[in-house]
């Protein structure tokens, strides 16, 4: 699993390291029951605040996607976040939206952008089954 | 205490070794003897290259961390103030004490086990030998507590050269009181209690550093202010003392003489040189044509006790005035004990000489003295040593290396040495002219002895009866005067009547500028001494107590009370203004009384301190406003902390 | 509730006619990282130094640890941490006695740690200090002030005159020992990048007081900024939400803060706006501390050239 931040970006360092760690499990590279790095591995690794690393974690275990088990530390769950179902909706909707106004700006039809998206989630190859479960 | 010497290792080393090494080094020039043993004659620079060295070793102490830029470093540590302070003055003491311990000590255990050149007198010799350094106590904690004041550098500096006078006089005068003769006990004791005062007195001064910009707490004040002002007040003091005591004899110079002259009791002033007076009227004011000294027959009145002008002479512990005496290679010492002490210069031996072959002490300890040897030889000179009690004279052999009883011809008692000028020679031994032919190469006065009831010149070694006259040639009316008044400058002098002369009388006080000058100067020295020494002076002693460093012979034994009152009122006006500069830059209460109190009752000189200490930027307040809230703010959330 | 770390309340501190701080506030909970922001002279020492009790401050209060920092006790100073700006150690002293008068002066020292430390950060304990690069007497500072374990680190400038590489072992120091003790740490550095890697909290001083006391993902969040072309004539509204205003060619650089929809809508109305973007830590900084009037070197400057392109 590659975790990456970039600290001079705006988004909040927590946040990306909450993003590397879904990217990773969206991208399946990372599966169910992988250990994370502790969070003093990490804090060094990025070269970051571990509060932010606990945090980081804190929020991801909030959405399910990893799990703590004292004194052996945090394993993926392999499920994605637990939202509850409107709020879900509503951020899947804002960054397909954004993503939708960014292409159309690009020049790009409706079934043109259509077609990528499809590819991309083809790309990922997302195990649906699981998701479903 | 040991884990701070750690850092402290540098000036800890550096001061024991380098001190150790002078020592050693002092020891080797001048000989160990003359260094530390031979009382009378120690090498002054001893003491004061100790007693300096050991003011550095207060203030490096103190400072070191300043020096190498590393206080801060060091204080935030868990170690308290209490504790720095204390590991700093420890790691003095351990210098000192080395410097005790090591050339001292190992010289004097060399000189007693493998030299036999004197006796040590073993442990009775040892105090004596430590007894120099002693210096080292009060100047290390003047050292100390200089550096340890929270006030700017420069005014470290003055506090520490005011100590050192303070301290300086405190010691003589603790000497003196120990005995006639400084002893070694009354030496090292008026060493130690000084040391014992300021160390811990610099704990109480440590606790605060220098911050310009903040008035010095109601703590620090009491400590560091009153160290300035009792130091203050006392060099002050003795200064104006001092001052005081020029003017009164310049005054009493500028008196007229009474004098006889013309078969008459007259008044003369002094003329543009030393020979020349010129009579005076009653108002001192020049009437007559200067005349030469030899005209007058003078009338010297002697005001009782007057001339005495109170002295304070400390024994010198270090040197004994007139118990030395030169000598072809070397000198000879007079010990307080009685034993005399024989320095050789080329080899730098000192070894112990005396009476007799078995070299016995002197029943105590008389002067050593240069008698001339008129003979052949030029500028020969022999040592003797006389006791006019027991009319006893030794004198110096030289070959034999001790003092012999030196008999005056026909059983005469020995008296003195007396001196006398060529010209009185001259006028003496007119009759004995091969005499005179032989005085006449010499230098301008010729030594002689005296007894009780002839004269004796030396002349190759032998004693020869000379017929001196036992007064000086120039003769002299010496009439009784009465002096009254119990005053230095105002009294009145009165001759009685005598050789068919009626009685004179004359009121001395000031009448001319320069005496109104000088007057006036004394009156002003007792204003501004400290009101509260010259009020003890005003009720309780009088002009014939016991000199002290605080007397004041102006006001004392009721005298003048309207200049001890104006003085006071000085000081009371000085502490006025300055309460009224206090309010003025913003001082608290506690400031202002502190001073108030200080300048009324140590004199309008204290003054200058708040002046000094207490700047505008000290008790500056600018105006402190609320700041505008920051701009952009994050309430925090609990949760958002993790522990 | 547990009580600050470090807790200033309307600190006043002036050296003469300059008044450095005026009316600091600002506290720091356990755990946090603080990070004390500031140009040159803005007072970020003078506030370090009064809360090791090296300053007395002439008006307000300051509290570390529970404590009034003009009384601070043994037992206070005992939980402390601090780095200097110059890294002063004894120059008389080895890396190895350096440790050892660490040890003897400061209860909790864990020598073990220090030694292995400085091993590993390639010091030799016979090397002695004058000896020492500045990356190692920095490294060896921040060593010696960890391994004590305190509660809180004060680090005034850590990383000037480090190198990339120096910063960066210094960074890891520091992040070892928040993974190990979770302590306070109150930092005041010029290195901004370092800043947005370990600061949970950002204070910026300017002018003797904060400008900023938010945390670093509330400034991500909250600030905004973006470039606004207007129609003819139009002025950039007066808003509470508009932190700054900088001209810029053909429009207005706006630094916006919690700025409502409404607002973009207004901007978007009577002009052309760029997308809002969170600025970066340095951005921020410059607009609010920097001069109001951008470029005041540039004309300097490009007279300068200009006289150099003549004159050849």
């Amino acid at each position: 699993m590659i975790i990456r931040i970039d600290p001079a970006s705006p988004e909040p360092l927590f946040e990306q390291v909450v993003f590397a760690v879904k990217t990773a499990v969206a991208k399946g590279s990372a599966k169910e029951g992988d250990k994370l790095p502790s969070v003093r591995e990490l804090a060094r690794e990025l070269a970051i605040n571990p509060n932010t690393v606990v945090r980081a974690y804190e929020v991801l275990e909030r959405d399910s996607v990893i799990v703590r088990r004292q004194g052996a530390g945090c394993f993926l769950t392999g499920r994605g976040s637990d939202l509850a179902g409107v709020e879900r909706k509503r951020q899947m909707h804002d960054l397909l939206r954004r993503a939708a106004t960014e292409s159309f700006h690009l020049g790009f039809t409706p079934k043109e952008i259509e077609r990528a998206l499809q590819k991309c989630l083809d790309e990922l190859q997302f195990d649906t089954k699981r998701k479903k479960a | 205490m040991k884990s701070l010497w750690l850092k402290d290792r540098p000036w800890i080393l550096t001061f024991a070794i380098v001190g150790a090494i002078g020592l050693a080094v002092a020891a080797s020039q001048v000989g160990f003897m003359r260094l530390f043993v031979v009382g009378p004659n120690r090498l002054e620079i001893l003491f004061y290259g100790a007693g300096s060295a050991a003011l550095l070793l207060g203030a490096v102490a103190v400072l070191w961390d300043d020096i190498l830029g590393t206080r801060e470093f060091l204080m935030q540590r868990p170690i308290s103030r209490e504790a720095l302070i204390r590991s700093r003055m420890l790691a003095c003491f351990a210098v000192l004490a080395s410097w005790m311990i090591t050339v001292p000590l190992a010289s004097w255990l060399h000189a007693a086990f493998w030299s036999d050149i004197y006796d040590l007198r073993f442990w009775a010799g040892l105090p004596e030998i430590l007894s120099t350094l002693q210096i080292v106590w009060p100047m290390c904690a003047i050292g100390f507590l200089a550096a340890s004041v929270p006030s700017p550098w420069w005014m470290r500096l003055v506090l520490a050269a005011l100590l050192t006078a303070t301290v300086g006089v405190a010691i003589d005068l603790g000497t003196a009181k120990s005995g006639a003769e400084a002893s070694v006990a009354g030496f090292a004791l008026a060493c130690w209690l000084p040391a014992l005062v300021l160390f811990p007195w610099a704990i109480g001064c440590n606790a605060q550093h220098v911050d310009p910009d903040r008035p010095w707490s109601h703590r620090t004040r009491w400590m560091a202010g009153v160290v300035f002002v009792v130091s203050l007040a006392y060099t002050a003091g003795g200064l104006a003392r001092e001052v005081q005591k020029h003017s009164i004899s310049s005054l009493r110079w500028e008196y007229p003489r009474i004098v006889k002259i013309d078969n008459a009791i007259r008044l003369a002033v002094r003329g543009e040189d030393w020979t020349k007076l010129v009579i005076a009227d009653e108002n001192h004011v020049p009437v007559g044509s200067v005349r030469s000294m030899a005209q007058f027959e003078r009338i010297e009145y002697r005001a009782n006790a007057m001339d005495e002008l109170f002295q304070i002479e400390a024994p010198r512990f270090s040197g004994l005035g007139g118990y030395e005496a030169r000598m072809r290679g070397g000198r000879i010492w007079m010990g307080r004990d009685g034993r005399a002490w024989l320095h050789q210069r080329e080899t730098g031996d000192v070894r112990l000489t005396g009476v007799g072959a078995e070299l016995a002490a002197f029943p105590r300890a008389l002067r050593l003295q240069n008698v001339d040897d008129v003979g052949e030889e030029l500028n020969r000179s022999v040592i003797v040593v006389g006791d006019s009690e027991s009319g006893k004279l030794w004198r110096y052999d030289d070959d034999l290396g001790y003092f012999v009883v030196w008999p005056l011809p026909d059983g005469d008692r020995f008296e003195e040495v007396y001196h006398l000028r060529l010209l009185e020679w001259r006028n003496a031994v007119a009759e004995a002219p091969a005499l005179l032919s032989q005085l006449l190469t010499r230098d301008e006065y010729v030594s002689h002895l005296r007894g009780v009831t002839g004269s004796y010149l030396v002349k190759d070694g032998v004693l020869v009866a000379v017929d001196v006259p036992r007064k000086r040639n120039q003769q002299r009316v010496r009439t009784e005067t009465v002096t009254l008044g119990d005053d230095p400058l105002v009294y009145s002098v009165e001759v009685p009547a005598h050789d068919g002369l009626p009685s004179f009388r004359h009121d001395f006080e000031p009448r001319t500028s320069a005496e109104f000058g000088y007057a006036s100067t004394a009156m002003a020295m007792a204003a501004i001494r400290p009101p509260l020494t010259q009020v003890a002076n005003h009720l309780f002693t009088d002009d014939h107590s016991e000199a002290s460093i605080w007397q004041d012979r102006i006001v004392c034994g009721g005298k003048r009370t309207w200049l001890l009152l104006s003085g006071i009122a000085l000081s009371v006006g000085c502490a006025l203004l300055i309460r009224r500069r206090l309010r003025r830059i913003g001082a608290d209460a506690s400031a202002c009384n502190f001073w108030v109190v200080a300048i009324v009752v140590g004199g309008p000189v204290i003054a200058v301190l708040p002046l000094l200490l207490e700047s505008v930027r000290n008790h500056a307040r600018p105006v402190v406003a609320a700041p505008p809230p920051p701009r952009i703010v994050s309430v925090l959330k609990r949760e958002e902390i993790l522990a | 509730m547990t009580a600050p770390v470090v807790c200033f309340d309307a600190v006043h501190r002036w050296f003469g006619a300059q008044h450095v701080l005026r009316g600091l506030s600002f506290r720091i909970e356990p755990g946090q990282v603080y990070a004390l922001l500031g140009r040159n002279g803005a007072g970020k020492t003078t506030a370090l130094r009064i809360l090791l009790g090296f300053l007395q401050p002439l008006a307000g209060k300051a509290t570390v640890l529970g404590q009034d920092c003009t009384d601070l006790q043994p037992e206070q100073r005992g939980r402390i941490g601090y780095v200097g700006e110059e890294h002063k150690l004894y120059p008389t002293m080895t890396v190895a006695t350096a440790i050892a008068f660490e040890a003897a002066t400061r209860p909790s020292f864990r020598s073990d740690f220090a030694l292995a430390a400085a091993k590993q950060c390639g010091l030799r304990s016979s090397q002695r200090v004058p000896f020492l690069s500045r990356g190692q007497r920095a490294q060896l500072s921040l060593i010696l002030a960890v391994a004590s374990a305190p509660e809180l680190l004060i680090c005034d400038d850590p990383a000037l005159g480090l190198d990339v590489v120096m910063r960066r072992e210094f960074l890891d120091v520091m992040i070892d020992l928040l993974s190990d003790t979770g302590c306070s740490v109150l930092f005041s550095s010029h290195f901004l990048t370092d800043v947005e890697r370990v600061a949970d909290h950002i204070g910026i001083l300017h002018e003797g007081s904060l400008l900023v006391d938010a945390t670093l993902d509330d400034l991500k969040r909250r600030v905004r900024r973006c470039i606004w072309q207007p129609n003819e004539g139009k002025q950039p509204p007066a808003s509470e939400h508009v932190l700054r205003v900088g001209a810029r060619r053909g429009g207005f650089e706006l630094t916006l803060l919690d700025a409502p929809e409404a607002l973009f809508q207004e901007l978007t109305d009577s002009g052309e706006l760029s997308t809002p973007t969170a600025p970066s830590l340095e951005d921020l900084f410059l607009d609010l501390t920097g001069p109001a009037q951008p470029g005041i070197l540039r004309e300097p400057i490009e007279n300068f050239l200009r006289a150099a392109g003549e004159s050849r």
